[in-house]
């Protein structure tokens, strides 16, 4: 019946149990006799047999001993041992089980009980095998099935990964040709629909950058930072960020801070200005009334560690228990009809939660419908040990004012459109650039500059992908020449695996394709002190020459301040035309200096003074005179005395016309492209609006006959 | 360095403006550069101005790049000056028959800064130290 024999060892010190038991077995089992322990162990040097047959009395070594001895090497634990003991010794049967036995048999033993209880073992012993067997056939099936949905999730994160590549990289074209041509002198018009535009690409930006993060948290692929931070700089950024907004909202935004702490922290400031940005900008987008409060507590410190309490409270729709159960979960947010009221992803409170919870805090939520919620958590952090220095002072950006740096980057970058936008982006913050087209062209410039003893770049922006020699190889190949030029990431592709990558690979930060300005600027802060700083509600424009701006200024002051009355006599003497001019002057002046509501007040009057009828209404001019008097008190401090006169000289100045027409004539004439730095000077001179049009053209023949023809009214010919 | 390299002078002409606004941003701070919009400016600049080196738009209304360039050919004045052709990306066809007529080279849209300072460089039998 058996194909191969199962073999079995039967222990005895008794020669006649030996050999009785022995020719009962051989039939059917290979058997090994061993007359004592000693022998047996020989034995089981040679083989391993399927079963052993073990008396208990034994001299020398017992059966209890041999058990031991047999349990307790690896080689052979899993031998069924059935022991052979006197009859009615219950005792000795209850060790034996206790020391491992599968089975014992009372000597004089019956044959066939004998070959039953072996049988019984060897079939208990053949199943153990099998269901071992199947176990782990099951096991490799598991095994087989998770690595297949390991293999799915990560083939989802890197489709992920290259969507998101994807969507920011015309994403980057979109916001920073938006942002550039809203620094250009566009019309209001033009103005107002590129604004809608770049809303709402930075929405649909914040949009994809919330389900990039949800992504990486839920492969748990982000890791929290360790730096040196200063925590009340992080309330004063979400002070000026949300305050605009609650103002305008007519909330009440409160920032209580009860203990402040003059010691820097250790931690991630980015990630937790995050959380608290989340949970602010949802405070004051389902607040309609009331107060918005951000509290701020000192809980516990101690020599090395600082614990703090944050609570964001607010009195708006609130939520019920069933709400506040869901609000955590991705992509839910509640009601169905606040969401479409409200927008977003409702991924805003995942992240949160899972950013609060990776920092070790856990977040609690209050709320009552119609009366308001709380959001609260704790943190510890660890204080700024000695060696690990102070906080950066400029770790965050300062947001309402633009800084104005110096220097020379260097933009490696293939695509057209985004060494555009750099280029541009970082004109407008003083930077001079050199564009590279690919990693080769940038190694190349920076050893050329080495080896001549040039001055070299300050800074180089660093694409991934390129053709020829991509970011990574030409990062490599630059800090090998020990230039000191620090590199930094400008890629699309922003996934914490790349950018550990571009980290390991010598550059020293990364900077997400696209950017937004602050995001540049909390960037090159780290490797630039600004030289000055511009406020943003005095100019918001930081393309315009300074000095330009001043002689706007100037302009503005000296042909404005009476605007208003100009254009109240025009229409009282019934010249509405007149009215009609000076009401357009006022609103393109207005949006030189990006003077919008100004600019918006003028054009209400100058619509109502169309084709020669006057449809004005008072308010309208009661608007315009708030607005021209608002701007007129903010400006008249900042004239310039000296230039002041040579302005309003300027513009009536013959000499210095003629002087840039000739010079423009002589460009023109000649096709020269250079014509087109007069621009700026011509935008003084009335009625060259065409002018401009069609030199920014290039339309430069065109351009000649309109200048004659100002040259000859202007009877300068 | 800058008026050494300023002796050279290249007539752009494109009817495109972003075109022509790109070429003359890559090449004003190296050479003299004059810019028009259509075949028969061009030819006319190119008579008065001699410059030494004509970047020429293929596709152009009214009179195309090789008109131009058969223009230029008829006269001894001109008939020397180095033309290289702008063509689109996937134009083969044009750069083939460009070259079979006499163009020294083309540079094809959207430009690539270095390669339009590379080939204007060689054309003009400069070379610039940057570029190896």
């Amino acid at each position: 019946m058996q194909l191969t024999q199962k073999k079995i060892i039967i222990v005895d010190d008794n020669e006649a149990n030996l050999s009785v038991g022995r020719n009962l077995l051989k039939p059917y089992y290979e058997v090994y006799p061993a007359p004592s322990a000693a022998k047996l162990f020989n034995i089981l040097e040679k083989l391993v047999p399927d079963l052993i047959l073990l008396d208990v009395n034994m001299p020398e070594m017992n059966g209890y001993e041999t058990i031991r001895r047999l349990k307790a090497d690896k080689r052979f634990e899993q031998i069924p041992v059935v022991f052979l003991t006197a009859k009615n010794d219950e005792e000795s049967e209850m060790e034996g089980f206790d020391l491992g036995a599968a089975d014992y048999v009372t000597k004089p033993f019956s044959g066939p009980l004998l070959l039953r209880r072996i049988s019984n073992q060897l079939l208990i012993e053949q199943q153990k095998r099998d269901l071992l067997a199947s176990q782990a056939a099951l096991q490799d099936y598991a095994d087989n099935l998770e690595i297949k949905v390991r293999e799915k999730t990560a083939a989802k994160t890197i489709f992920l990964a290259n969507m998101s590549h994807e969507l920011r990289t015309p994403m980057n074209s979109i916001v920073g040709f938006s942002e550039l041509a809203l620094d250009d002198d566009v019309s209001l018009k033009t103005r107002n629909y590129l604004s809608k535009i770049l809303e709402n690409s930075e929405w649909l930006l914040h949009i994809i950058n919330d389900i990039l993060e949800i992504t990486n948290i839920e492969s748990g692929k982000i890791d929290l930072n360790r730096v040196a931070f200063d925590l009340n700089e992080i309330v004063n950024v979400c002070r000026k960020m949300f305050m605009p907004k609650a103002t305008e909202n007519g909330l009440m935004l409160n920032f209580c801070i009860y203990s402040s702490i003059d010691k820097g922290l250790m931690g991630d400031p980015v990630r937790l200005r995050q959380a608290l940005v989340n949970l602010l900008s949802n405070a004051i987008k389902f607040t309609n009334t009331g107060f918005v409060e951000f509290l701020m507590e000192i809980k516990d410190i101690s020599n090395n560690t600082a614990t703090v309490y944050f609570e964001i409270s607010d009195s708006g729709v609130g939520m019920t228990p069933e709400q506040i159960g869901i609000i955590f979960d991705p992509f839910t947010q509640v009601e169905a009809g606040t969401t479409r009221s409200h927008g977003g992803t409702g991924l805003g409170l995942t992240i949160t939660k899972n950013i609060i919870e990776m920092m070790g805090g856990s977040i609690t939520v209050e709320s009552t419908p119609g009366v308001g919620s709380k959001f609260s958590f704790k943190l510890t952090f660890d204080l700024i040990g000695e060696d690990e220095g102070k906080p950066k002072k400029r770790t965050m950006a300062d947001i309402t004012r633009k800084p104005r740096y110096a220097g020379e980057i260097l933009i490696c970058e293939d695509n057209e459109m985004n060494q555009h936008v750099a280029k541009e982006t970082l004109a407008k913050v003083g930077f001079s650039t050199v564009i590279a087209g690919n990693g080769k062209i940038g190694y190349e410039l920076v050893k050329d500059r080495m080896q001549s003893g040039e001055k070299l770049f300050d800074l180089i922006f660093m694409d991934i992908h390129m053709p020829v020699m991509d970011g990574i190889e030409a990062t490599v190949k630059i800090n090998e020449l020990n230039s000191g030029i620090p590199i930094v990431a400008m890629t699309a592709n922003i996934m914490p695996d790349d950018v550990k990558l571009y980290l390991a690979s010598g550059m020293k930060s990364c900077i997400g394709k696209p950017f937004t300005f602050q995001e540049l600027v909390l960037c090159l802060n780290e490797y630039f002190e600004p030289v000055s700083w511009q406020d943003e509600n005095e100019d918001e424009s930081n393309n315009m020459e300074s000095d330009l701006r001043q002689k706007l200024i100037n302009r503005f002051v000296n042909k404005n301040s009476g605007a208003l009355n100009e254009i109240k006599d025009a229409i009282r003497d019934g010249d509405i035309k007149l009215a009609y001019r000076i009401a357009h002057n006022l609103k393109s002046s207005a949006g030189q200096l990006q003077k919008t509501c100004l600019q918006i007040a003028a054009q209400e009057v100058e619509t109502s003074l169309k084709d020669g009828v006057n449809k004005t209404e008072p308010w309208q001019i009661g608007a315009l005179e708030q607005e021209l008097q608002t701007v007129i008190d903010e400006l008249t401090p900042l004239v310039s005395e000296a230039s002041a006169n040579e302005i309003s000289e300027y513009s009536y100045d013959s000499t210095a016309v003629f002087e840039l027409f000739d010079k423009l004539e002589v460009l023109l004439g000649d096709s020269d492209p250079e014509c087109l730095s007069l621009v700026d000077d011509l935008r003084f001179i009335k009625g060259s609006d065409e002018l401009i049009r069609q030199i920014e053209d290039y339309d430069f023949k065109p351009a000649m006959e309109t200048l004659e023809k100002i040259m000859e009214e202007m009877g300068l010919r | 360095v800058k008026d050494m390299e300023k002796k050279y002078s290249i007539l752009v002409v494109d009817d495109d403006t972003s075109n022509l606004m790109e070429l003359v941003s890559i090449l004003r701070a190296d050479y003299k550069i004059y810019a028009v919009k259509d075949g028969a400016s061009a030819l006319e600049k190119a008579r008065e101005s001699l410059p030494d080196l004509i970047l020429l738009d293929v596709i152009m209304p009214d009179m195309n790049g090789f008109e131009v360039l058969g223009e230029l050919r008829k006269s001894d004045k001109t008939k020397n000056i180095p033309v290289i052709f702008i063509t689109g990306v996937n134009d083969s066809k044009s750069e083939r028959e460009g070259l079979e007529i006499g163009a020294a080279d083309y540079i094809r849209k959207p430009f690539d800064a270095m390669a339009v300072k590379k080939s204007v460089s060689l054309q003009l039998g400069i070379t610039i130290n940057s570029i190896d």
